[in-house]
């Protein structure tokens, strides 16, 4: 049964079919040929409606809705300017521009290829004509927007602080080291292959110019400060941070920018509401699939497995993460983690291994995924946005690759970059 | 009419969501200023259930719903049209049986009261049982458009 259903899914989803309802078609499929006592057909829309009855879920739509106010209330576009002061001196200065700006953007918005858009559409043309290869401005940026699911708010740490009956706010905190790694890496990898390739920088800012710049930025720029603080010193819970940051960028864009108009609201609220939709669908969908995979007890065959290898947690942690690395070079993040979660969250439990530790590990783990083929989301966004070849942008992922797998080993292996932070909350 | 219809179809969905954003914000005022008698998570909960399945559908009548397009890039046009055609005459075979059992979902749900509301299980379950009605025949008229030779593509990835 489980194989059909595993096969069955695989199938619909390499043929194209929506992932949602491939989830739904497999566990259909999985019900009719389920051996042992038969299952009613109804267990489809009751679990598929237990699957998003989670309160915590709210911020799904509401961290994309101050994401689409950020973009077309001019905050984006001030944050782009602020890095350009601040950077624009460096060689391969769009590089830079691109990790900066996709850092403080991860700030804010939660979603990996809502910053790819957002910050792909201005920037790739731009790094074209200043002749930078047009598959390194591709990889740049889809590096860039992978640290919007890392840095919090992150809609995958949610998903997984669902899953995991975690704190939110924990889960939020331990993203912050590692997505600074990541970013200081990216830094890194910009400046040496912008000297080799001596791609151009843009002429100095004078102080008062960057001045002017953090001015016009200031108020974007403070938006994810007030987010860390609120989550940290709990002045709102993690959940109303999310509504806290729709109204901040609603008042800044409306009465501070004045770039935003009333009659352009029930747009961005229709927008936000269909993307956001699109995800809870997918949590509502793996709720029939991850019945019939705990029914069958495949938890317990992938947890011997895995424990055949080693007891060591670490081990088993970099064990777990190979196999996690596969999952999510064919899976996307947010299906992989619904359905693979409840096997291997025991594991971790069983193991000892601090529940926040493992879901910062796994959410970054099937965020690298989005960066390479066959299923490098981020690629195929910043070629389609940017208008690029896949190949060549593949191709120059690399390095960034590279770094993040870097990270990711480093994490495992030191748990407190990880749960550092999030020990200060109680 | 399908004017209309389109218009209040995406005007609910906007309604979720700005309804959603101000039950939340409300919480945090409501620490200070008495404002909910009832479990606001609760409302919170129903209205989750009808912005995903209402905007689900919305997305899928769009094409902007979330799928991996590597056969767009791989496969010929004539053999995506048949395997796509296919696919939607096995969904909606799926989907009629779904909506069947969601509609029986809706009748035992309104015996059943959500703790902290005074409202029934019936809220969120109809959200289910209109949301794939209206995918039916989104479905519908996707593969009669396919029948028609039309070409439709479109992915949203997240």
């Amino acid at each position: 049964m489980l194989l059909t259903l595993f096969l069955s899914f695989l199938v619909l989803i390499l043929i194209g079919i929506d992932v949602g309802w491939a989830m739904i078609f497999a566990a259909w499929i999985g019900l009719l040929v389920k051996s042992g006592n038969a299952v009613d057909a109804i267990m489809i829309p009751q679990s598929m409606m237990s699957g998003i009855n989670y309160y915590s879920l709210v911020q799904i739509p509401l961290f994309i809705l101050a994401g689409e106010l950020m973009n077309r209330g001019g905050l984006t576009q001030r944050l782009i300017d602020w890095a350009l002061a601040m950077v624009g001196t460096l060689k391969g200065s769009l590089g830079h521009v691109s990790i900066l700006t996709n850092l403080v953007m991860a700030g804010v918005s939660g979603s990996a290829v809502a910053d790819a858009v957002a910050l792909g559409k201005p920037l790739i043309p731009a790094m074209k004509k200043e002749g930078y290869t047009p598959g390194f401005a591709g990889a740049v940026m889809a590096a860039g927007a992978l640290l919007g699911p890392i840095i919090p708010p992150s809609i995958p740490m949610v998903i997984y602080a669902q899953i995991a009956n975690e704190s939110v706010a924990k889960m939020f905190l331990a993203g912050i080291v590692p997505g600074l790694m990541l970013s200081a890496g990216f830094f890194v990898l910009c400046t040496i292959i912008a000297h080799r390739r001596d791609y151009p920088q843009r002429p100095p800012v004078p102080f008062k110019g960057k001045v002017n710049a953090t001015g016009r930025a200031f108020w974007a720029l403070l938006m994810p400060i007030i987010i860390l603080v609120g989550i940290r010193f709990g002045v709102v819970t993690e959940t109303e941070v999310a509504s806290s940051a729709v109204i901040y960028a609603l008042l800044i864009s409306m009465f501070v920018y004045r770039e935003l108009k009333w009659h352009e609201l029930p747009d961005m609220l229709k927008n936000a509401g269909r993307s956001s939709a699109t995800i809870l669908f997918l949590l509502a969908a793996a709720g029939p699939f991850s019945w019939l995979v705990a029914e069958s007890h495949v938890s317990e065959v992938i947890v011997d497995a895995i424990k055949s290898f080693s007891d060591h947690p670490t081990v088993t942690l970099l064990v777990i993460n190979v196999a996690l690395l596969v999952i999510g070079s064919l899976l996307e993040p947010l299906p992989a983690m619904v359905i693979f979660l409840p096997a291997l969250l025991p594991i971790g439990h069983q193991l000892g291994i601090d529940p926040i530790h493992f879901g910062a590990v796994v959410v970054i783990n099937l965020m690298i995924g989005l960066l390479h083929p066959p299923v490098g989301l981020l690629m195929f966004v910043v070629s389609s946005v940017g208008n690029l070849k896949i190949t060549e942008v593949a191709w120059e992922t690399l390095p960034f690759l590279a770094w993040c797998l870097v990270v990711l080993v480093l994490i495992i292996v030191f748990p407190p970059l990880t749960i550092w932070l999030p020990s200060f909350v109680g | 009419m399908k004017r209309l219809f389109n218009t209040v179809w995406v005007g609910v969905v906007a309604a979720v969501v700005f309804g959603l954003l101000i039950v939340v914000a409300s919480q945090t005022l409501d620490r200070f200023v008495s404002i909910w008698s009832d479990s606001p998570e609760e409302y919170i909960k129903i209205g989750l259930c009808w912005l995903c399945f209402l905007g689900f559908a919305l997305a899928l009548k769009d094409g902007t719903e979330i799928r991996v397009d590597l056969a767009d890039r791989i496969l010929p046009a004539t053999a995506r049209r048949w395997i796509y055609g296919v696919f939607d005459v096995a969904l909606l075979v799926l989907i009629a049986v779904v909506v069947a059992k969601s509609w029986t979902v809706f009748l035992i749900s309104q015996d059943q009261l959500i703790t902290g509301t005074d409202l029934t299980a019936a809220w969120p379950a109809g959200a289910m049982f209109v949301a794939f009605v209206l995918m039916f025949f989104a479905i519908a008229w996707r593969l009669l458009r396919r029948l028609r030779g039309e070409e439709i593509t479109g992915a949203h990835h997240f």
